[in-house]
């Protein structure tokens, strides 16, 4: 593989990320997964890199998951998006965040309906008038999370306590980047290095140090797919879709999965789990998996935070086995105490996947 | 202004390819003089990549050097034009080092230039070894040195068709006209030389519409076993062996397919080389909404270009080397009869030697 290749593309694929002053949109889902991702990011855009971000109580769901199922009509997704800019301009902000990849997508299709056809624009500004009686402008910038981190990566890298190298052999991790198929695959000219050979981590994951795996299903999706998983019966497609990756990146003996995207993140991490208690398969050394972080998490990781603040035990695939490789200090003891210091529940043992 | 050379001659012939070869011997021997300006250090345009001419297997020198025969002296190699000036008088062209040629005709066979494979981003040429283009099979064919980036040779390979033409999503809707012989020659000449080599051809439709060509599909199946699939590329990707996975659809089974090779050949089509339309907005004028010269009509008139301007080869679509030297001769008669008009008009009694 030529590596110079992929510059071409990264070249020619670079897009307008702003510098500070962000109105920031959650994730539905994330802060059920992950909940310490979206925290994550906070806290390193505000301390670490002091900028303005601002979070918004009054924000809703984009409406993508039901959009997407054709539960929710297009009008009032876009009505619904509507109201976040209207709030992002009542906040005095013009640089749009998204914390999730679907909602990135969906942002982007509907402004680029806006675009073709202003008539619909101003028929979205009237129902939302009349329902809201708010205004909005459109964003002046409008970027996914992961975008702000790859932008920033030279200062992260900056700081690190951690790498992303292996302590004991010196070596690189291996890590797998996988990108949401709603972040460059519905407009590539959108996303960091476009859609075919995507950037966005694979740039950040290079700045610490680690060393990023091309896989021959490197660019299929994860599973999730939302028909796929949402449908009860098409679930057995979401997971096949998942196993074919997993046997996919396998001989390349991953250390790590990053994704940008809350769905992704979260099926490459619970149907590990599935796969090893229906296939008797796990991947990774001694049965331990191949844990799978968000961008954030890693961001934080290599930055010093500590790994159970961070919410790392959520995650299905123990990650302790990262931890040691990164050097990472952490307490074992305190995996499973809450902020509260309440004893968390522990997850029941599996059959052949380890927990810590 | 000091060093300034001035040439004069009745037709400038910009391009020494097929047809500006061959409408230049035909000038050359009616009396006419004529300079053709090529912008490669030597002469024979697009011949100069190929080994052999489909359908025949021709070797393409053989086609050259009969062409070159009378030419030589008339032929500036190196050449690269900075200016193109029209005037009452006709043309004045500029080059490099401050050459002006002056005549009343200009004849424009500036041929094509290959499709750039790396546009098709999903096929990942110049980043995953072995994705070669047709234009690089040939020299290896040429040089009789097919092998992979490792020295080896390949044991599977597939030749996969319009990389770049009828492909709206690149801006190429034409057919390229020669890609699908082509194929068919360079797979056979795979099977003459590689023992037990397997070759696929991927196609969207098998265009074989030249004299002799269908002989050479059937002598294809029958003799040399190729493998023809009605199948369009969707990805490429590495294995971590090196081989090549690649995904597509078998549009006559309708169904998703992959398939593991050791070589991809893409057959690339016909762009217009527009260094001459950049620099001249009079020859830009007369590109097609193709992207080609001329407007592909039946021409009727015997002396169409009352301006002097004229274009012949694969700058006016895409066609073979027979077909491309046909419309040179007859355009170089027209440049005959404009050349004899305006002779007899502003001239007449220094040029009856001209007159037919």
């Amino acid at each position: 593989m030529k590596v110079d290749g992929k510059k071409v593309f990264w070249n020619e694929y670079q897009k307008d990320i702003a510098d500070d002053q962000y109105y920031f949109v959650r994730s539905c889902v994330r802060q059920n997964f992950f909940p310490g991702a979206e925290e994550a990011f906070i806290r390193i855009l505000r301390n670490d890199l002091g900028k303005d971000l601002y979070t918004d109580p009054n924000h809703t769901t984009c409406t993508g998951i039901g959009y997407h199922v054709d539960l929710v009509k297009l009008e009032t997704t876009m009505t619904v998006i509507a109201r976040q800019f209207a709030l992002m301009s009542e906040a005095g902000y013009r640089n749009f965040v998204i914390s999730c990849v679907t909602s990135f997508g969906l942002y982007n299709e509907i402004l680029d309906i806006w675009e073709k056809h202003p008539e619909i624009e101003e028929q979205v500004r009237d129902y939302l008038y009349r329902s809201t009686e708010r205004e909005f402008k459109i964003p002046e910038n409008l970027v996914h999370a992961s975008d702000i981190i790859f932008k920033f990566r030279g200062q992260i890298a900056a700081k690190t306590q951690y790498k992303l190298v292996n302590q004991y052999t010196g070596k690189p991790l291996q890590v797998v980047e996988h990108i949401g198929c709603h972040y460059a695959k519905m407009f590539p000219e959108k996303g960091v290095g476009g859609a075919e050979h995507p950037y966005v981590l694979a740039g950040f994951i290079e700045s610490l140090g680690g060393e990023v795996i091309d896989y021959p299903e490197r660019r299929m999706c994860c599973g999730f797919g939302f028909r796929q998983y949402f449908i009860k019966a098409s679930r057995g497609y979401s997971l096949s879709c998942t196993y074919r990756k997993m046997k996919s990146m396998e001989p390349y003996k991953p250390d790590l999965i990053v994704t940008n995207c809350p769905g992704c993140n979260f099926f490459f991490d619970r149907w590990q789990y599935v796969i090893s208690e229906t296939k008797g398969e796990t991947y990774g050394e001694e049965d331990n998996g191949i844990p799978v972080l968000t961008y954030e998490e890693v961001a934080a990781l290599a930055l010093g935070y500590d790994p159970w603040g961070l919410g790392l035990q959520m995650h299905q695939v123990a990650v302790e086995p990262l931890l040691e490789k990164m050097g990472v200090d952490y307490d074992p003891a305190v995996k499973y105490i809450g902020f509260s210091g309440k004893q968390l529940s522990k997850p029941q043992m599996p059959d052949l996947l380890k927990v810590y | 202004m000091k060093n300034m050379k001035r040439t004069e001659a009745d037709c400038i012939i910009i391009g020494a390819g097929p047809a500006g070869l061959k409408a230049g011997t035909i000038l050359q021997s009616m009396g006419y003089k004529i300079f053709i300006l090529e912008k490669d250090d030597q002469p024979g345009g697009k011949l100069l990549l190929w080994n052999t001419l489909s359908p025949h297997n021709e070797s393409a020198m053989e086609i050259l050097n009969p062409l070159l025969k009378d030419l030589k002296k008339n032929i500036m190699t190196s050449v690269q034009i900075e200016t193109i000036k029209k005037s009452p008088e006709g043309f004045t062209v500029a080059d490099q080092n401050q050459t002006i040629y002056t005549s009343p005709a200009l004849f424009i066979s500036t041929g094509f230039k290959p499709f750039n494979a790396g546009r098709k981003e999903e096929y990942s040429y110049g980043i995953y070894d072995n994705v070669i283009t047709s234009v690089e099979l040939e020299d290896k064919l040429k040089n009789n040195n097919i092998t992979m980036t490792n020295g080896k040779v390949p044991g599977k390979v597939a030749m996969i068709h319009c990389v770049g033409s009828r492909d709206i999503k690149v801006g190429n809707e034409y057919c390229s006209s020669v890609c699908c012989i082509t194929g068919i020659k360079q797979a056979m000449e795979l099977r003459k030389r590689i023992p037990g080599i397997q070759v696929s051809c991927l196609y969207m439709d098998l265009r074989l519409n030249g004299r002799f060509y269908e002989d050479n599909y059937k002598m294809a199946q029958m003799n040399y076993k190729i493998q023809f699939i009605r199948g369009r590329l969707s990805e490429t990707n590495e294995d971590v062996d090196g081989s090549l996975v690649i995904r597509y659809e078998d549009t006559l089974a309708g169904k998703p397919a992959k398939m593991t090779v050791d070589m991809i050949v893409l057959l690339v089509g016909m762009q217009l080389d527009k260094s001459v339309s950049r620099i001249c907005p009079l020859i830009n004028e007369h590109t097609g909404t193709d992207g080609f010269f001329g407007t592909g009509k039946i021409d009727f008139s015997l002396n169409p270009q009352k301006n002097g301007l004229f274009f012949a080869g694969a700058c006016t679509g895409p066609k073979n080397i027979t077909e491309s030297m046909n419309e040179a001769s007859r355009v170089a008669f027209e440049v005959h009869h404009f050349l004899k008009n305006s002779l007899i008009s502003e001239n007449q009694d220094q040029h009856d030697r001209f007159w037919l």
